[in-house]
């Protein structure tokens, strides 16, 4: 359940941000291998935030792709292959041009608050559950 | 609407505002881990972090290190000591602690991993601090400490024989992150029909080039190739540091 104490470095990253209003949502990037699970990942916020003015603020996660480099020839293969040649995501890196070995980029561990989504200042007096209920309107209707 | 994107407007006159963050999740953790490192290099003190599932042998592997590094080496003097972390009970401490080593337990009370802050609570009281190495032994968990940097040198991940050579596919970003890997009960591996090969080739690929040692904590198989690797490792890292110290004294951009 390490998810419980990044939910809880999300909070306080989300309340250490001097914004006057309560947060809509929280943008956050999740590398292929950062081993966490975005179910409970948003269980474990809506845990952390229940009783507080954040109680209404969902996570929007986006998951990344594992981004492969070839020392050699300096590319990043979208599909790196296997050895014996097959076309293989993570588990057989191996550049489909110079057939060596790929490293993997530090992305693939990536945990990050890439951003904060608030309301409008006008929007300040609305309370949280008004304002986060708009954009679920806004959203069904995209 | 596509959840990957921050939404732009929720109508005309209702336009959220976006606030970029781009702040790491585990940023208090990384900048405590950072100062720690500075402390142990500060206090001379080599740190690898230990991580495996549990059952693959840290503890037995641990013990034979705290006792046979400082004997294969009598001449370097050599102080080691442990933190080591577990759910309750301070049962791998007593057991490590027969090497002679000081050694200290945390009890995460439930937390799946360590982190940089019992660490750093850990070493600031720890006495004596006169060691050359200290070896931190992880919670059991091949998810959930990847994640946490503790201020270590170097990260040493375990996998025993019994556990199938696929370990690493299906735990990649913990060996990812590892700096070497011990195949622990490797007298085992017949018995177990254990696929060397392939294991070899699943960590190269999740990591190409780590360094492999393949050890038996009941033989003693591939302890000295393991000794003298960690010594050299911290020979290595009080190079680097002596390095960096020298290049901050004579910089130009210091001098002026």
């Amino acid at each position: 359940m390490h998810e419980l104490s990044l939910a809880q470095e999300i909070f306080k990253i989300a309340t250490s941000q001097n914004q006057e209003s309560v947060p809509i949502a929280i943008g956050i990037r999740l590398g292929a291998w950062s081993c966490v699970h975005e179910d409970s990942l948003r269980n474990s916020f809506q845990w952390v935030v229940q009783n507080t003015p954040m109680q209404n603020t969902h996570l929007v996660i986006e998951r990344l792709q594992e981004i492969w480099l070839c020392e050699t020839c300096q590319q990043s293969p979208e599909s790196p292959k296997s050895p014996a040649g097959n076309q293989l995501s993570a588990q057989s890196p191996i550049c489909p041009w110079c057939d060596e070995a790929l490293r993997i980029l530090d992305s693939v561990q990536e945990m990050s608050v890439d951003w904060i989504e608030y309301p409008q200042s006008d929007d300040c007096d609305v309370a949280p559950n008004e304002a986060h209920d708009n954009k679920n309107e806004h959203h069904e209707d995209e | 609407m596509n959840e990957t994107s921050p939404p732009m407007k929720i109508g005309e006159t209702q336009a959220p505002r976006i606030l970029q963050v781009r702040t790491k999740i585990l940023k208090a953790n990384d900048t405590l881990a950072r100062t720690l490192r500075q402390k142990f290099a500060s206090d001379n003190v080599f740190v690898t972090n230990w991580v495996s599932s549990p059952g693959s042998g840290k503890t037995t592997w641990l013990e034979r290190t705290l006792k046979e590094l400082p004997a294969k080496f009598p001449t370097e003097n050599l102080r080691v000591a442990a933190i080591v972390g577990d759910l309750e009970t301070d049962r791998d401490a007593q057991r490590l602690r027969r090497s002679g080593a000081p050694v200290r337990q945390i009890m995460t009370h439930g937390l799946c991993h360590l982190e940089a802050d019992m660490i750093e609570r850990e070493w600031d009281s720890f006495s004596p601090k006169n060691v050359d190495f200290l070896f931190i032994e992880n919670v059991g968990n091949l998810v959930c400490p990847t994640s946490w940097d503790l201020g270590e040198s170097l990260r040493i991940g375990l996998f025993s024989v019994t556990e199938g050579e696929d370990k690493p596919l299906k735990y990649p970003g913990l060996f990812n992150t590892c700096d070497a890997v011990l195949l622990t009960k490797i007298d085992l591996a017949q018995a177990c029909e254990f696929q060397r090969d392939a294991a070899i080739a699943n960590l190269y690929a999740v990591r190409p080039g780590i360094k492999i040692f393949e050890v038996s904590g009941k033989t003693g198989h591939g302890l000295e190739a393991w000794l003298d690797w960690l010594l050299a490792q911290r020979e290595n890292w009080q190079a680097s540091i002596a390095s960096t110290i020298s290049a901050a004294s004579t910089s130009p951009r210091e001098a002026t």
